[in-house]
């Protein structure tokens, strides 16, 4: 009795929990997905400014390179933490490349509300009485 | 235990492969608005080049790098496994084409 509960097969349990408990959260997120519970909408697009209700929705570069990054190198964190049996040192220059994007993102989001604002600031202006 | 691991693994990659397959699909019918990425106007016509360098850089150095990632051994880094690193030239290449899109961007007026 006393052998089948040693420190190898309790790790080796507690890995199989914790690999059902996350494969089945995958799963649960990927069928909300596809039932269209989590939307995915707006994923790529900027939303639309509130003073501009008529404004149709467009994609962002920027984000979709964001999104891109951001999955790719998670993903590989991942899969490659668990081929190791630890987790894996990120190198600088990828950090780098995750700044890269981010900041690109952050950048041309700041430009894009930049322009949206002026907007705003016309219309705030006050009205004639005459 | 590695068996486990390696089930986890894959159930990992078939799980971003059906979830990349599926905002994929939501793409080409339409319900993920993808139009006007590489125009900076909504309804714009016109392809932009600074965008469309950039839609041909980051595709490769996410490709190159995730391939690398997958295909080669883990280097080890003080002890400790790591990630690989990418060529300093790709990063000067992402760095170079985001650079050109954000220019492009603030020339044009967001």
């Amino acid at each position: 009795m006393s052998s089948i509960f040693n420190a190898q097969n309790i790790a080796f349990l507690g890995f199989i929990a914790i690999a059902i408990i996350l494969l089945g959260f995958a799963g649960i997120v990927l069928l909300k997905i596809w039932r269209g519970d989590i939307g995915l909408d707006g994923l790529l697009a900027e939303p639309v400014p509130e003073d501009k209700p008529d404004a149709s929705m467009k994609a962002s570069l920027s984000r979709f390179q964001f999104l891109i990054f951001t999955f790719v190198i998670a993903g590989l964190f991942l899969l490659l933490s668990i081929e190791a049996g630890t987790f894996v040192d990120i190198p600088t220059n990828v950090l780098a490349l995750m700044g890269i994007s981010g900041g690109s993102y952050l950048v041309a989001k700041g430009v894009g509300g930049g322009s949206a604002g002026t907007d705003k600031s016309d219309k705030k202006k006050p009205k004639s009485t005459a | 235990m590695q068996l486990a691991a390696r089930i986890l693994q894959y159930g990992l990659l078939i799980w971003f492969g059906l979830l990349f397959g599926l905002i994929g699909m939501r793409i080409l019918r339409g319900d993920i608005v993808a139009s006007g990425i590489l125009s900076s106007r909504p309804r714009g016509q016109a392809v932009e080049p600074e965008r469309a360098l950039m839609v041909a850089v980051f595709p490769t150095v996410v490709l190159f790098y995730a391939y690398s990632a997958l295909t080669t051994e883990l280097p080890i880094v003080n002890g400790r496994p790591s990630l690989p690193d990418i060529p300093q030239i790709l990063l000067m290449l992402l760095t170079g084409s985001n650079s050109i899109y954000l220019a492009g961007k603030i020339a044009r007026g967001g």
